[in-house]
């Protein structure tokens, strides 16, 4: 035929590279469980009183044995175990929303949704003048969907605009601040200290309860998160492309923000905010998935470990001073932010 | 569309690493870059690239995407240091000279101008007198006769007191080039001036410019489309790969070997039936098989 | 005539969200300036014990020396009413010049990490050089601003479309780390707790020891100062680009602007305490007004920062008699219920 062009044969390549990603990506989930779970285990094992590994995996497993029982079931398990799913938690919210804002930044520290849980956790403080964490936590729930939807409205213009959102995120968490900081100064001195945990997050004297939440947050909102991974990764591909993908833009954002909020909030309400680990942690395992795109399972893992680890040094760094795990966390986060906003100015 | 300059042209192969010159004799010659490198984040874009900009006459650059024609531009603004190489205004190196002094003599319509929300023309247009302000410095009749030239040159008097945001494409583009006029400058560097304008918007805005060439202002853009550089330019530079394969008078410049090589398309070149300016017609599919003129909807399989 | 443009007219479909009042700049001058007057009025005469307007002008034209209602005006609300003006004045260009810089229309420049920084330093001089005395509190929580400031710009500057976030989030990351670290510390230190709610909580009462009048002064030099920016920042507002096209170094111009806003914060929190939003809403409003001209913006920023923390200090005044409510909280309130305002009705100006 006059002008016939023979095509090559292009389709072979392409798969072999789609292989090796994914099994980079299993790859790293495989790695972060191994980590996450050293962690752990570390975490029952070591401490004021150092335990030998059986009498630890026994009681970690419930099969009674003495002298460990107490001080892994009562004390450290349920610390452990909340920090690991808290940082989950967190993981998650912060995977959602850097992919609906198209930005490695955003997080829901820095939009100001962990803010607004806390200014309603500390206001129910003012207002109740009860420390008990279970009452409290509702408030934080409350607060940081109240400060999601917020933001979602603030950057809406026909859908959420990243930009936007961002931007009115950034100063809605700064009028939560502002506000927790003036109740903070009119509180009397005895609810103090206890409210500003409420500001900075810890893992201090959690129980089962505290597990419980926690578990079953994370096992409602990962498996979302999973659903929503599919249509959010189309999307990073630019708005116009997802819809004609077939990808309702403004609901998947929508929907995505929320679950965001609500992981937020869980995770606020059990531990208070832990900072940073929602900006970090999934920037981190997004790199080593190597996927291009939102990994929410890897995040949560990384989530995971990061919390874990933080847990483990604030409890054990100092003995027996408590350090809060918020400002490891800090520690740790801040910089590696400014670090990465420096590199950015390129 | 002429000019009283003899051309000579150059390097015909653009494998060839030569660049080229062209020297309008008689007049002078102001601003011109020197054996400059640039490069954006250690990725060399445009390399050892002499040029002269023609005085007063309408000079467009051209070439593939990517071929350095913009950051170039840029350069010439002094608004891109170059890694090698100089360029200079009225003999001097442009980085040595102070930006305000530069900003008397070059006046700059960027790719993708940003207007603040809700400014009117007349506003728009009066910053263009920035260079002629200092901090303290109160606006006097210099100032205002100078918007009003700028505003009347670009047909804008009735819709000065108008937002910007309401503005047609067109009207916006000849609202920057206004506030470049207002600058009082005797050369204007236009980027991309017609990017996203319907086809009557970008020869309303040539026109413009083609006039304000032909006042004597010395006027450099980058064009994408070779037919409107051919029908507006008194000389053309193409460019591809960060070389300029060759400068001249569009119909010297824009031969279908040149073209060809330049851009990876067989074309021919046939006179523009009301202009007589060359006009650029593929004669190849994307494939690489010929189309003839008795098939024009033959595509290759 | 001016007339205002009713929030019901429908905006001309291609006009980008802009919502302005068609109020002429120089009338709304007039208004803000007389509101000030007053509130200054206001603030001389209300408080716990009300003084007549009357009695206020004679204590300020021919004052007796033993008149305790001249002394109270002229010494008590005398200096809280300077102080309000000036700490108003000055967040409020603060907070325009932020927003410009950063075009981030909820810029603010606590939102550049100054104050954090500023409870950081005066907690640290708190618990490790026992500072509790008030002028070198003072002189610490400007070193802190100051450091703050520049780190965030610092790691923040740059060029590019997106250069307003990078420096938003520079803020907010600075921010949230001085903040653990403030918050560290005062969890393990009584002493550090109590120095730093004393801080936080803003006030016009002064405090004892802070000579006025040189912060005053200083505030009123920097104010007068800021009109050198004023063209530079109208033609950065038109792109990088654009800006150095016409004659402007847009680098040297970002970085005299951020270091008026952090001198200009720096000298207001030392006045008053931080407080919050009078430079997140006042400079919005205000740009309804002046639309895209930051002269014009700078212009009626000042007074209108001094007339609204007047304003909240004398509500604060009234409302809690014979307490008060400070005024950190009135302008919290009042931001708040503003900022919900524009959101919903005047949506955000784009910059």
């Amino acid at each position: 035929m006059r002008g016939a062009v023979t095509r090559g044969g292009g389709a072979r390549p392409i798969q072999r590279g789609t292989r090796r990603r994914l099994h980079r990506a299993t790859l790293t989930a495989l790695v972060l469980s191994a980590v996450l779970l050293a962690s752990v285990v570390t975490s029952l094992a070591v401490g004021q009183v150092d335990l030998p590994l059986p009498q630890v995996l026994k009681a970690a497993v419930g099969v009674p044995s003495d002298g460990a029982d107490f001080i892994v079931g009562q004390l450290r398990a349920p610390r452990a175990y909340t920090a690991a799913l808290v940082g989950a938690l967190l993981g998650v919210a912060g995977a959602l929303l850097q992919s609906v804002a198209r930005n490695p930044l955003a997080s829901p520290d820095l939009l100001g949704v962990t803010a607004g849980g806390s200014a309603a956790a500390v206001a129910s403080i003012a207002l109740t003048r009860s420390v008990d964490s279970f009452s409290i936590a509702p408030w934080a729930v409350a607060g940081s969907l109240a400060t999601a939807a917020l933001i979602t409205v603030l950057g809406w213009r026909g859908g959420i605009q990243p930009m936007r959102m961002v931007l009115a995120g950034i100063g809605v968490g700064f009028v939560a601040t502002s506000i927790t900081t003036y109740m903070l100064t009119k509180l009397p001195e005895r609810v103090v200290g206890s409210a500003y945990l409420w500001t900075v997050g810890s893992t201090n004297a959690r129980v089962w309860r505290h597990v419980v939440v926690a578990a079953i947050a994370a096992a409602v909102v990962v498996p979302i998160a999973a659903w929503y991974q599919r249509r959010l990764r189309v999307m990073e591909m630019g708005d116009d492309m997802a819809a004609a993908l077939g990808v309702n833009v403004v609901r998947v954002r929508v929907g995505a923000v929320a679950v965001s909020g609500v992981a937020a909030g869980l995770a606020t309400a059990v531990t208070g905010p832990i900072g940073f680990v929602a900006l970090v942690a999934p920037a981190i395992a997004r790199t080593l998935s190597g996927r291009g795109g939102i990994v929410v399972g890897a995040s949560a893992l990384m989530g995971a470990c990061v919390t874990s680890v933080a847990d483990l040094i604030a409890r054990e760094a100092l003995a027996p001073t408590q350090l809060p795990i918020g400002l490891l966390t800090a520690a740790i986060g801040a910089p590696y932010l400014l670090v990465l906003l420096a590199r950015m100015r390129n | 569309m002429t000019t009283d300059a003899e051309p000579r042209v150059g390097a015909t192969n653009p494998a060839a690493a030569s660049t080229d010159t062209a020297h309008p004799a008689g007049t002078d010659v102001r601003l011109a870059a020197s054996h400059v490198s640039l490069a954006y984040a250690n990725a060399r874009v445009v390399h050892d690239l002499s040029l002269e900009v023609p005085p007063g006459a309408f000079t467009a650059i051209v070439g593939p995407n990517g071929c350095g024609k913009s950051t170039l531009l840029r350069a010439l603004a002094r608004l891109h240091k170059p890694q090698v190489g100089t360029v200079t205004l009225d003999g001097a190196d442009i980085h040595t000279l102070h930006t305000r002094d530069v900003a008397r003599e070059v006046g700059l319509l960027p790719q993708s101008p940003h207007a603040p929300a809700g400014i009117t023309v007349r506003d728009l247009i009066a910053r263009g007198r920035t260079p002629h302000l200092g901090p303290f410095s109160a606006w006097s009749q210099a100032d205002a006769d100078a918007v009003a030239e700028a505003i009347a040159a670009t047909g804008l008097a009735g819709l000065a007191e108008r937002s910007v945001d309401s503005l047609s494409g067109g009207q916006r583009q000849r609202a920057w080039i206004a506030l470049a006029l207002a600058q009082q400058t005797g050369m204007l560097l236009l980027d991309e001036p017609t990017t996203f304008l319907d086809i009557a918007h970008q020869y309303e805005v040539l026109d413009l410019v083609h006039r304000l060439a032909q006042t004597g202002r010395t006027v450099v853009a980058v064009l994408h489309d070779l037919a409107q550089a051919a029908r507006y330019a008194d000389h053309v530079v193409l460019m591809s790969a960060g070389l300029v394969v060759a400068a001249g008078p569009p119909a010297e410049v824009l031969t279908a070997g040149r073209v060809g090589a330049a851009f990876g398309l067989r074309v021919t070149i046939v006179p523009d039936p009301v202009t007589g300016t060359p006009l650029i017609v593929p004669t190849s599919a994307p494939g690489g098989a010929d189309l003839t003129p008795n098939d024009p909807l033959e595509r290759t399989r | 005539m001016t007339r205002l443009l009713s929030r019901w007219e429908p905006l001309p479909p291609q006009a980008r969200e802009v919502c302005v009042l068609a109020l002429r700049p120089r009338t709304a001058l007039i208004i803000t300036v007389v509101a000030l007057l007053a509130a200054v009025a206001a603030s001389l005469a209300f408080g716990a014990k009300s003084i007549s307007l009357a009695t206020v002008w004679d204590a300020i034209v021919a004052p007796q020396s033993d008149n305790p209602n001249h002394a109270i005006v002229r010494t008590l609300r005398a200096d809280r009413t300077l102080i309000g003006v000036a700490a108003g004045a000055a967040l409020a260009v603060a907070g325009a010049l932020a927003q410009s810089l950063t075009r981030n229309p909820l810029a603010d420049p606590g939102l550049l990490g100054l104050n954090a920084g500023a409870a950081l330093a005066i907690v640290v001089g708190a618990v490790f050089a026992g500072v509790n005395t008030v002028v070198p509190q003072v002189a610490l929580a400007l070193l802190g601003a100051v450091v703050a400031g520049v780190l965030v710009y610092g790691v923040g500057r740059g060029n590019g479309p997106e250069a307003p976030i990078r420096l938003a989030l520079a803020g907010a990351a600075v921010t949230a780390l001085l903040t653990a670290l403030t918050t560290a510390i005062v969890l393990y230190d009584q002493t550090a707790l109590n120095v730093l709610r004393f801080w936080l909580a803003g006030s016009l009462t002064g405090r004892a020891g802070i000579p006025i009048v040189p912060l005053v002064v200083a505030i009123a030099v920097l104010l007068v100062s800021v009109s050198v920016v004023v063209r530079p920042l109208e033609a950065v507002a038109l792109g990088d680009d654009a800006a150095a096209a016409l004659g402007i170094h847009v680098t040297r111009t970002r970085t005299l602007v951020m270091a008026l806003v952090v001198a200009l914060a720096a000298l207001a929190t030392a006045l008053a305490g931080p407080i919050a939003f009078v430079g997140l809403a006042v400079p919005h409003v205000m740009r309804a007004v002046a639309g895209p001209r930051i002269g014009w913006l700078l212009a009626l920023c000042a007074p209108a920062g001094a007339a609204v923390m007047l304003a909240a200090d004398v509500v604060g005044r009234l409302v809690a008699r014979p307490g008060e409510v400070s005024v950190g909280i009135a302008t919290a309130l009042g931001g708040g219920v503003v900022l919900a305002v524009l959101a919903r009705r005047l949506r955000v100006v784009a910059l």
